[in-house]
């Protein structure tokens, strides 16, 4: 498989004032061509931050990338220009986020904000095409009635709708990479399941990448190649995503699983949580930052942060029950 | 859009009933009868003149009958008529109205001209030279007594330098001067208070300009526009500055009477025969049928500015607009 | 109070306000002459070591009848504030705590007063019922609570459906006692914001009520009136319209200064 975009070791801090808080620490994965990395993790992990550091649209002057590469298509492009990023970013990546309701420009109707992707990354298809065009994109994305939703403003489409849109706008470019921020939290169970089924369709009929984050292991487990656990800014597990369902070895990855409702229903099999809460970024805990959390610490734990391990191949974890 | 307008007019009868009483208050709240100081200034008034003014006030009636006869008057715009001339008071406050009118909607779109760019471009460069330099702008203008810096401008432009006449709306030769000569007398005279007027309003609208930019530049709907890889010009004039000078119209119909009242200040410095003018006089010559006349005016002025800001807004904003 | 000096425009506004109040207080000291020493021999001089700022028309020191304009206008901007800050908290928690149509009516209130340019009525009231520096003080709190009774109203309707509010209510506690113990201590952070700026807006009211001939009557001086006697001598005399209007502007920026350090403050930002 050729690797489409590989992180390494990404450090994206808030820096106020001088001092640095670390977001996301030392981050380090891949994603391969046509294929689904999975994001999982709590909210406040550093997800959300790794996937906007990838085109530094990071929020603020006070957010910054610290160190690491981020490689896409044999280029470091957190080391060139924003004018040649601008090449990249909403053109082979592109972005559909959690909340659609407050990411389509409100005074703007559809056409207008599909359309100025369109005339940026499509220039083959000329003006009188452009109606056309737009409306079968609509179609594709499950639209109905897509000539009158393509002339409507953002406030009078559903929360479904207004989803398929930001990704019939995410697709046009005919991007290499899509980045899905918790694309289905904010909607319906129904409309979820389907977000999800045209998520898989576009990814099989287009060849697009797709790196998909999510705090719902289930949602992850459907749909990803690769699965990427994140606790507190680092990724504790990175694995095949056969291997990583079959066997979780990280404590908080087992966790994960131990949350998900069971479809057999037995009294032994109760549904479990983990205890207390993700540490804030710059409160981290010394050594492994799971420890406070976790069901089989030991000193070690508490004393040094472990390195992730590779257990094979296709599986990386940070703790210390698998360093022998 | 009719529904719209017929809602908002409806909503307008209770304050225009408000309005008339507090006038009506304002003026009975004074120790004596509106007819004595007339009395005072003209000795030589019997006491059957005396008699005949009340019934004509319908003084001698109770309060409430009193009320509803101003009241029915006031709705025919019929404000009885000057101590000092005679005359009807309408037609003394219509001849006075354009000029206060003029000034008023001419500083106005001076602020609109100047704040709007000055709030845009202290948010998209937010901590530069500039933004802070603006800052100590605003802090100045909001401190600034119009009164004084008209004396100020006064003092140096009329007296000082002798470039423009310190008084009066025309100068003595206007009615000899070709149509572009009496235009140039005209904005010689004007200047000057125009600029006055706008400086406070200047202050004001920029910094709100500023806080509202600054706000929609966080919002979701631009980190969309910043993933879709658009130019910098797109991003802040295509997406934020729609947005962001929306509640600006609101704000435009709120300024009225803040302009109007200031009318008093700058006519009354510049000897200009406006609305402010007129009523200063009458003030200072306890001309009661005029101060309420102008009261009353002044306050449906206002009324009428939200109305039209209120119409405005319907059109430019596409969620009101695509309610009903 | 540590935060109150640590914060820069703060600081730099309560600096201005103490030096002000202090010219205010010592106003007598400051100078030999008394406000209204008239000597016509004196008329319009220009400042000079014995008349630091000058004289006005009728030959009075200008540094003295500065200091006790100001004492004017501190007064009236302070008192006049109080009574608006007594109205909007009255007005603003009866409509926010009780609701519905008080709320309507006070509110629809409200309105009414916002459609008045507000100097139109204060000028209407002032003339009608005798310029006094009482009346003066009065008349701008009555129109100018609407600002604070809006922002109480807004505090309270998201204050009182908190646990401890239901918690108190649920105890029998009084609605009075609710409202002063629970709701207005809560609500008073930018109550004293837009206080202190009203403070700054007062004294620009006054000393243009005072300026048009309406206000502070001579011969007692207010900034305003000082700069109505120097409109006639505009071109004579530039001390006369420079020295009182940079007094009114300095006190007006600190307040200003002060009122946004202290939002700066009081209600974070992101």
């Amino acid at each position: 498989m050729e690797k489409l975009l590989e992180v390494k070791n990404l450090t994206t801090c808030f820096v106020p004032e001088g001092r640095e808080i670390p977001l996301v620490d030392n981050v380090s994965f891949f994603i391969n061509k046509n294929s689904v990395l999975g994001f999982v993790g709590e909210s406040g992990c550093g997800k959300t931050m790794t996937a906007l550091s990838l085109t530094n649209l990071l929020p603020g002057k006070n957010c910054k990338i610290i160190s690491g590469e981020i490689n896409f298509k044999h280029q470091t492009i957190n080391q060139i220009k924003e004018k040649d990023l601008k090449q990249i970013r909403g053109k082979e990546i592109t972005y559909i986020f959690q909340e659609p309701a407050t990411c389509l420009n409100p005074v703007l109707n559809i056409k207008e904000q599909l359309a100025e992707v369109a005339r940026l990354y499509r220039p083959e298809i000329k003006p009188e095409q452009t109606n056309q065009f737009l409306i079968k994109q609509l179609e594709q994305v499950g639209i109905s009635m897509p000539a009158e939703k393509l002339l409507a403003f953002p406030h009078q489409l559903s929360g479904g709708e207004k989803q398929r849109v930001m990704i019939a706008m995410s697709m046009i470019p005919r991007p290499a990479l899509l980045i899905a921020d918790e694309p289905t939290t904010a909607l319906d169970v129904t409309i979820q399941a389907q977000i999800l089924l045209l998520l898989d369709k576009l990814k099989r009929e287009t060849g697009v990448a797709i790196l998909f984050i999510s705090h719902d292991l289930n949602v992850i487990a459907e749909l990803s190649d690769y699965i990427a656990v994140m606790y507190a800014g680092q990724i504790v597990e990175f694995a095949q995503a056969k291997k990583l369902l079959a066997n979780p070895r990280h404590p908080y990855t087992q966790g994960l699983f131990e949350c998900l409702p069971k479809k057999e229903h037995n009294q032994q099999n109760k549904l479990k949580a983990i205890i207390g809460e993700v540490p804030k970024s710059g409160n981290f805990p010394e050594g492994c930052r799971f420890h406070p959390r976790c069901p089989v610490k030991f000193d070690k734990c508490a004393q040094a942060m472990p390195p992730l391990f590779k257990l094979n191949p296709d599986q990386e974890v940070r703790c210390w029950l698998c360093s022998d | 859009m009719l529904r719209y307008i017929v809602k908002r007019l409806i909503m307008l009868i209770p304050l225009l009933i408000g309005i008339s009483l507090i006038s009506f208050l304002v003026i009975h709240l004074a120790p004596g009868k509106p007819t004595d100081v007339q009395l005072q200034l003209n000795q030589k008034v019997s006491l059957q003149v005396r008699e005949r003014i009340e019934k004509l006030y319908g003084l001698d009636k109770p309060i409430i009958v009193q009320y509803f006869s101003w009241l029915r008057r006031m709705l025919c715009l019929d404000f009885g008529v000057s101590f000092s001339d005679s005359r009807p008071v309408s037609a003394k406050i219509a001849e006075r109205i354009p000029v206060t009118l003029c000034v008023s909607v001419l500083s106005l779109l001076l602020i609109l001209g100047i704040a709007i760019p000055i709030g845009v471009f202290s948010a998209v460069w937010e901590g530069s030279f500039f933004d802070q330099a603006m800052t100590v702008f605003v802090f100045i203008g909001f401190a600034m007594p119009t009164f004084w810096l008209a004396l100020l401008l006064m003092k140096y432009f009329g007296v000082t330098l002798h470039w423009i006449p310190v008084s009066g709306l025309k100068s003595i030769q206007f009615d000899s001067l070709s149509i572009w000569g009496k235009f140039l007398d005209l904005s010689q005279h004007l200047i000057l208070p125009i600029l006055i007027s706008a400086f406070t309003g200047l202050a004001g609208l920029s910094r709100y300009m500023r806080t509202n930019m600054i706000n929609v530049l966080q919002t979701d709907y631009i980190r969309t526009a910043r993933a879709k890889g658009l130019s910098d010009k797109k991003i802040y004039f295509r997406h934020a500055f729609k947005n962001a000078l929306l509640p600006i119209i609101t704000i435009l119909g709120l300024s009225l009477p803040g302009l109007i009242g200031g009318s008093v200040i700058t006519e009354s410095i510049f000897a200009i025969p406006g609305m402010g003018k007129l009523f200063y006089d009458a003030v200072m010559a306890r001309d009661y049928p005029v101060i309420m006349g102008v009261l009353v005016i002044g306050a449906m002025l206002t009324l009428i500015g939200n109305l039209i800001a209120d119409i405005c807004y319907f059109y430019a904003d596409p969620r009101i607009r695509n309610s009903d | 109070m540590k935060k109150l000096f640590k914060n820069k425009l703060a600081s730099a506004g309560l600096l201005i306000i103490f030096l002000i109040s202090l010219f205010a207080i010592f106003a007598p000291f400051i100078t030999a002459y008394q406000p209204n020493d008239i000597n016509i021999t004196d008329s319009l001089l220009a400042p000079s070591a014995a008349h630091w700022l000058g004289t006005d028309l009728l030959g009075r020191d200008l540094l003295c009848r500065m200091a006790y304009g100001a004492r004017i206008s501190l007064i009236v901007g302070l008192i006049a504030v109080s009574i608006s800050v007594l109205i909007g908290l009255l007005l603003g928690s009866i409509a926010g705590y009780y609701a519905g149509r008080i709320d309507a009516i006070i509110m629809r209130f409200v309105d009414i007063m916002l459609c008045f340019p507000s100097i139109f009525l204060i000028l209407a009231l002032v003339a009608l019922l005798e310029p006094s520096i009482l009346i003066i003080m009065a008349v701008i709190g009555l129109t100018s609570w609407m600002g604070i009774a809006r922002l109480v109203r807004a505090e309270i309707l998201s204050l009182k459906e908190r646990d401890y509010v239901l918690a108190a209510r649920a105890c029998g506690v009084s609605d009075f006692k609710i409202i002063i113990r629970h709701l207005i201590p809560n609500a008073i952070g930018p109550v004293l914001i837009s206080a202190t700026l009203g403070v700054a807006a007062a004294i620009l009211v006054e000393s243009s009520l005072s300026f048009l001939g309406i206000g502070v009557q001579p011969p007692t001086p207010s900034w305003g009136n000082i700069l109505m006697d120097a409109k006639a001598s505009l071109g004579l005399a530039w001390w006369m319209t420079f020295y009182p209007g940079l007094a009114i502007f300095i006190t007006v920026l600190g307040y200003n200064l002060l009122g946004e350090g202290l939002r700066d403050m009081l209600i974070p930002r992101k």
